[in-house]
Parts: structure tokens; sequence; C-alpha cells
């Protein structure tokens, strides 16, 4: 008996010792099933599409030809979001278009555009076909910093493109927009730092368990490398379903064009008096309020007698210090609803309130100098 | 035990525990790796972001800023005190310094009172250096590690920070509401070390950045051995923008190994200035207020003179000027092209035209070795320098490290945007010696 358990503790030390000897190689080696790209790529390749147009620009008139014309030939990304047909891509590929192609499994499929809007540079599609594999929607709100990303993108010429990258912030942008430079604030859209090549807007891009978490919108405008706009999939989604259900899609606005030289220097001149320290959050700032450079002619803002003039400075109770603290309360309430304005006109307190309504492509106004956002 | 076991099995046990905790205990990999990496590339860098965010900072250059970053870059905390290492070229001669740490808002250019206020400690030029000392609440600082930039190998996993872009700075808004994309704040890339450039690779890369960005470097900030003791270089994949300068580039362990200096040279090419070379001189900075290089006054690296340039006022004949592609020593030759007349050598007896043949007691081929060999001296060191004369052997100079000079001597003419240099070339300037 004592042998038998002599025998059986040296054998498990020797056991033991073996493994410990074996357990020095603890490289951690990646996974090929979990790596980001490979899964994103097994899963997620059937919900794109490639768009391709042909347009006819007018390019110029020649008198030594006056039948002259370009034709323009454009492809980029499309995005299946639901699956009788509904397809999502860039305006600038179908804008104009005479003949519109949706190219799926190696068919061509006649595409008839629904909605454009150029606030939030997307356009939709419909192709007459069902049964189409619609991409599986992830939650935004979940994305963290630093987690990988991965986008795949189906631009003309090439089958599928397939980026990785980084989300390297989470923040606000601005949207491209038909002036250039008036799109939409999205907030808390995503900075990535994947490689992203021309025609790949409104690809998806996806995170770790292969879930659409957003979309590409654009890159850096100074140029910087690495530096991509992702509008979040939540965000998306809604945009969809207005697109589909509505025609269109609200863009939530006042028709306020703010003062955006308006510093405490002005401030003091107009006799406006400063708190220099906020009595909610202790912090300090130059200056309180939003000050209303124009109105737009027939905007909700214009409508509730909003005038030049005017210095914003509560928005829903809430202090105002930065022309972007009013542009969120607009963004985050919708169209239809509600905000109620705390002014400053001749030197009184007054309130207004405004129901939100929709951006107005033509704002109406003769004298507007320069190029401004509205909020 | 002896009773149930007898004597010999109990021996023999006990050995066997003896072995093996003895294999285990010497057996373990070495202690960088015995940590978990808090960020991969594969897994992302979640948890890295939050545990090193709070570390680094952002920096407004309130003097004229030409070019780069349009008046800002980034930095990161070192200590308690609130000394924060950056770069030269982000916070370089300015009255005015403030500061943002991650958290405070600045998200838009109205909210400029939540910066708070730094000062410029002191520079180092050849490292691209700059010490800064913030003023906040103590409970603001969260220092950072600073690893061993030794043990970085290309393949390594690296993250950059930065605000690329940065603050516009005095643009008004309306500006700013137009391309308030252009501000960035925070950005963390992840990417990995593509090489670890040599002495003289890093060299003659900065002679060539110093010379296509001379009015931004030569003219207002500074001296032309910019960039002369970075003995080695990494670069990193991931991506450095403008507004990156001076960010930490760290280790998955969240430690710096370097400082973001500039990308040069194409897209995803940035350089980090490693932090060993650093920590030499930001003690030399806090304990003395100025980097104490140890110096003896030669260069034997070749002046190149561009042509058709003698007449204007930025070529001087003897101060070394950027090298472009190669150079014209024979490896044998260790010669010497320019001595500085206020320097140690130049008292011990060394003349352009010398020709080296021992450095206390050893040859050199590699006139780089050389230069790490004086880099690495104390002050008041005494160097044994044997050389020959026209082909005639030399009695030994012995040279006695001295402290370089980094300030302008005689009548150099620095006028904003343009540099202007005194062409009496009696009066030597800082220029390029070891």
């Amino acid at each position: 008996m004592r042998k038998y358990i002599s025998f059986l503790l040296v054998a498990m030390l020797i056991l033991l010792a073996g493994s410990v000897l074996l357990a020095q190689d603890s490289a951690t080696t990646i996974e090929r099933e979990n790596f980001p790209p490979v899964r994103v790529a097994e899963r997620s390749e059937g919900c794109l599409v490639t768009v391709e147009s042909v347009g006819l620009p007018f390019a110029g008139f020649s008198i030594f030809n006056p039948f002259q014309r370009t034709i323009s030939e454009m492809g980029g990304t499309g995005l299946i979001v639901r699956s009788d047909g509904y397809i999502l891509t860039s305006p600038e590929v179908v804008k104009d278009a005479k003949i519109l192609k949706v190219k799926y499994e190696g068919e061509d499929y006649e595409a008839t555009v629904e909605v454009i809007d150029e606030y939030y540079d997307l356009a939709l599609l419909r192709i007459d076909k069902t049964g189409l594999p619609a991409v599986e929607w992830g939650d935004s709100d979940t994305v963290l910093r630093g987690q990988p990303v991965v986008v795949m993108g189906a631009p003309a010429g090439l089958e599928k493109t397939l980026t990785y990258g980084f989300v390297t912030n989470i923040r606000d942008f601005r949207v491209v927009g038909p002036r250039g430079y008036d799109g939409m604030l999205v907030l808390n859209g995503f900075v990535i730092d994947a490689a992203l090549h021309a025609g790949v807007q409104t690809g998806p891009v996806f995170n770790s368990d292969a879930k659409m978490i957003g979309v590409v919108s654009r890159k850096s405008r100074g140029g910087e490398e690495n530096i991509g706009y992702i509008l979040p999939s939540n965000l998306i989604r809604n945009i969809v379903d207005q697109m589909i259900n509505e025609g269109r899609v609200c863009h939530p606005w006042l028709g306020i064009f703010p003062h955006y030289q308006y510093d405490r220097a002005l401030a003091l001149y107009m006799g406006i008096p400063i708190n220099e320290v906020d009595p909610e959050t202790g912090q300090e700032y130059d200056v309180v309020g939003v000050l209303v450079s124009t109105v737009a002619e027939g905007s909700p803002a214009a409508e509730a007698g909003i005038v030049r003039g005017d210095l914003i400075l509560r928005a829903d109770e809430k202090l105002l210090h930065t022309i972007k603290d009013l542009e969120t309360i607009i963004l985050n309430k919708g169209c239809g609803d509600e905000v109620q304005l705390v002014i400053i006109r001749n030197f009184q307190l007054r309130n207004i309130d405004i129901e939100i309504g929709d951006k107005q492509e033509d704002y109406g106004n003769m004298y507007m100098m320069g190029r401004n956002v509205s909020i | 035990m002896k009773q149930f076991f007898g004597i010999p099995t109990t021996l023999a046990i006990l050995l066997l525990l003896v072995g093996w905790l003895a294999l285990s205990a010497t057996s373990g990999p070495a202690v960088a790796d015995e940590r978990d990496p808090l960020m991969d590339l594969q897994r992302g860098g979640v948890d890295f972001f939050d545990e090193v965010a709070p570390s680094i900072i952002q920096i407004y250059n309130g003097g004229i800023q030409l070019g780069f970053g349009a008046g800002s870059g980034s930095g990161y905390v070192i200590d308690r005190e609130g000394h924060a290492i950056t770069n030269k070229h982000v916070a370089d001669e300015s009255p005015v310094l403030e500061v943002a740490f991650f958290g405070d808002e600045t998200e838009s250019r109205e909210a400029s009172n939540a910066r708070w206020k730094a000062e410029l400690i002191a520079e180092d030029a050849a490292l691209d250096l700059a010490v800064i000392k913030i003023y906040a609440p103590a409970e603001k600082f969260r220092p950072v590690r600073l690893g061993d930039s030794a043990l970085m190998k290309p393949g390594d996993a690296v993250a950059t920070f930065g605000s690329p872009g940065g603050d516009p700075g005095w643009v008004d808004r309306s500006w700013i509401a137009m391309h308030d994309s252009w501000l960035e704040f925070y950005n963390l890339n992840l990417g990995v070390l593509a090489e670890v450039m040599s002495f003289e690779e890093a060299f003659w890369t900065y002679r060539e950045v110093f010379a296509m960005n001379y009015v931004q470097y030569f003219s207002r900030v500074g001296p032309r051995d910019y960039g002369s003791a970075v003995e080695y270089l990494l670069r990193p994949d991931s991506a450095i923008n403008s507004g990156n300068s001076g960010g930490p580039c760290m280790n998955a362990y969240g430690e710096a190994v370097g400082t973001n200096t500039w990308g040069f040279g194409g897209e995803n090419m940035g350089f980090s200035v490693p932090v060993n070379l650093l920590k030499r001189s930001v003690t030399d900075i806090l304990e003395y207020g100025r980097a104490r290089r140890p110096w003896c006054g030669i260069a034997l690296h070749p002046a190149r003179v561009p042509q058709g340039e003698l007449e204007t006022a930025w070529s001087i004949e003897a101060i070394p000027y950027t090298g472009t592609v190669g150079f014209d020593t024979t490896p044998d030759q260790m010669k010497i092209y320019a001595v500085n007349p206020y320097s140690p050598a130049y008292e011990a007896g060394l003349r352009e035209g010398d020709i080296v043949l021992r450095v206390n007691g050893k040859e050199y081929k590699n006139i780089f070795e050389v230069y790490s060999y004086f880099l690495a001296r104390e002050l008041e060191d005494e160097v044994v320098i044997e050389y020959e004369r026209d082909g005639h052997g030399m009695p030994p100079a012995v040279v006695k490290m001295a402290e370089k000079q980094t300030r302008y001597f005689g009548t150099d003419i620095e006028v904003y945007g343009f540099g202007g240099w005194s062409t009496d070339v009696t009066r030597y300037s800082s220029d390029i010696t070891y």
C-alpha cells in the first residue's frame, strides 16, 4: 500500500514537472477564425452590391462640336439594407444618371432612385428582387474607442475590398452637404484609421462580431492620413426607415444663422452681461448664449418671431455657451418637437417656443454673405 | 514521512520537489513578456485607451507658428509635478502655451478657457525635445511610464496618440464651423513598428527634413544641429499627422517608447525619437535648466554647399549643410571636415583636414560610432584622440568634453520668416559637430 502511494506521488510529481516544462511555450497565437477581417469576410460578403451609372453631365459648350457631350461612368458601393430590394449608396454615383444598374451576384438589375438625401450624403435605390441578404445591423452605441473594425466595399472595377483598422475616436462630425459645408452634424460618429479608397462611400463598417456598426461617410478634409468618418448604424437605421416609409429624411432645423465671431469683446460692446463661470457646471467660458445673425425666410425660427440680434440664452433650460450646444439639442430632438428658448432682446428676457422643422433647400436670404452654417 | 515512505523514497520525492521548483522558478520568459499586453492588433486597444489617455496632453502654442499643426501639437506627462515632454517645434519659443487634458472641454474654440497654462522650461534641438511645466491641480497629472525603447523591434505593436489637425488657433469661428472636422482630438492609432533606423539613416533623414522645411526649422527655431543626437529612430506605421507631433509612441504595455516627431516621405511614414535618448536630456533639463550635451567640436561628415548658393546668405562654406545622397568619405578615412573654433577640440590642436586614427585607443571605421561615443561621454571627461596631419603623426590631442553651445555667436541675423546668416566664416554659429 505504501509503495503504491509513494509510486503514485512520484508519478504525480513527474507529471507536474513535465507540464511546467511544456507550458513554457505560451506565445499568443492569432486564431484565424477569430481574426476580425476573416470573420467579417466569411459572414458578411453577401450584403454588398456594385452600383454603376452612366450619366451625361453638361461639361461645357464647344463651338467646334456643339453636339459634344461627355459620358461619365461612375461606380460605387451599394449596401443591401432591406431584403426586398432596398440599397443604400452614394448620391454622387446616382445623381444625373441616365442608366443606373446594380450588379449583384454576376447579374445586372435595373435600379430606380427612391430618395436622394444630400444633407446626409446618402441615396436609396430599389431593385426588383426580393430575398436579398440584408446586412446584419449592430448596435453602434456599444462601440468603443480602440476596437477593431473592418470596412468592406465594392467599388467599380474591383470585386470586393476589405480593409482593417481601429476606431480612433468617437466624436461629432459634419457630413459634406450640398454646398460642401452645410451637411448635417452627426453626433457621436466614429473616426477610424482603416484605409478608405475611392468608391467605398456607404460601404459597411463591421465590428469583430461581423455586425455592421456604421457606414463610411467621408475622409478628413485636411487630407490627414488614416482619418475616416463613419455614420453610426443606429442613425443609418433611422434614416433608412424614414426614406422607405416617408420618402424623405427630416433634418431637424430651426433656421437660425448664428454669429460665429461672437466673443467676449462683442458681448461687452453690446452690453450683454457675461458670467465667466457657469453656475451649474463650474466651468469657465468666454461667452454665454448664441447670437442670431440672420434667420432664414420661412423657417420655423422666422415664424416664431426670432429676429437678427436676438441672443439665445437657454434652450430647454440648458445654458448655452457654444453654437454646438444649441445644435446638439436640436439634433437630439426630432422634427416636430418643440424646443423652448429663452432669449434676450433689447435687454429683456423672453420665452419663445419653436417647433422644429425640416431643413430647407433654399434659404431665401438675398443678403447672406459668405458660407454659413444654419442650425 | 520517513516512517511512511522509507528513506530512499523520501529523498527521491524531496529531490524531485526541489528540482521542480528550481525549474519553474528559472525557466520563465524574460521580464518584459511576462506582463499582459494591454492591446494587440487583433483585439484592439479599448482598455489601452482608457489606461493611457489621461497622460496625453494637447498643447496650443500661442506664439506665431508657421505651417505644421497650425499652432498645436501633443505631449505626455512624465511626473506628478506637471512636467511633460513634447517636441521642440511644438513648444518652441512661445510666450504662451496652453494645455488641455483628455476630458477637458476643447471641442470648440469657444471653450478656450478650459485650458491650463504651461511654461516652456528648456529645449534640446538635437533631439527635437522640449520639456514644459503645466500649471494645473496635481490630480490632473497621470504620469506615463517611460519604457525601454531599446527593446522595440520591427513588428511590435505600437500606438501613436495625438490630435492631428489640432486647433486652428486664431482662425475665426465661421471657418471652424465649416471645417470643424479639421479638429481632431485624442486620436488613437494602432499599428506596428515598421523599422528601427540607424544613426546614419536618421542623421541624413533629419538633414533632408531640415532642408525641406528650412523656413520653419531654420529661421526662427533653429540651430542647424536639429536632430543631430538622434542615434536611432523608430518608425511606426500608424498614422502620424501634423498635430501628432510631441505625442507619445507607446508599446503594447502602455509605456512611452518614443516621441512622435513628424511624417515624411509618404503615407504612414512617421518617425519617433526613442525615449532612451531623451532620458538623459530630460534629467538634465529638470535639474540644471538646460540639456548639457557633452561635446568636443569636430565634424567627421562632409560639408556640402549646394551649387549656385554661394552668393546667398544661407551658405557658409565650412558649415556642414544638408547632405542628401551619400557622402564621399572613404570608409577607412576618418577625416575631420570642420572644427568649431570655440570648442575643446580646437584648443587641443585639432584642425580641419586632420585624420583621426584612434579615439581613446580604439580604431573606428564608422564615423557615427565615433559620434555615439562622444554622445555617451560625461562632461569633463577627457578623450585622447590620436591623429595625423598631412600624412605624418601628431602628438595625441587630449580633449576635455565640454557642454555644447546651442546659442548663436556672432552676427547672425534672424529675421522672421527667413533665416539670414552671417557670411563671416570666422564666426561660427552652432553647426553639426560632436
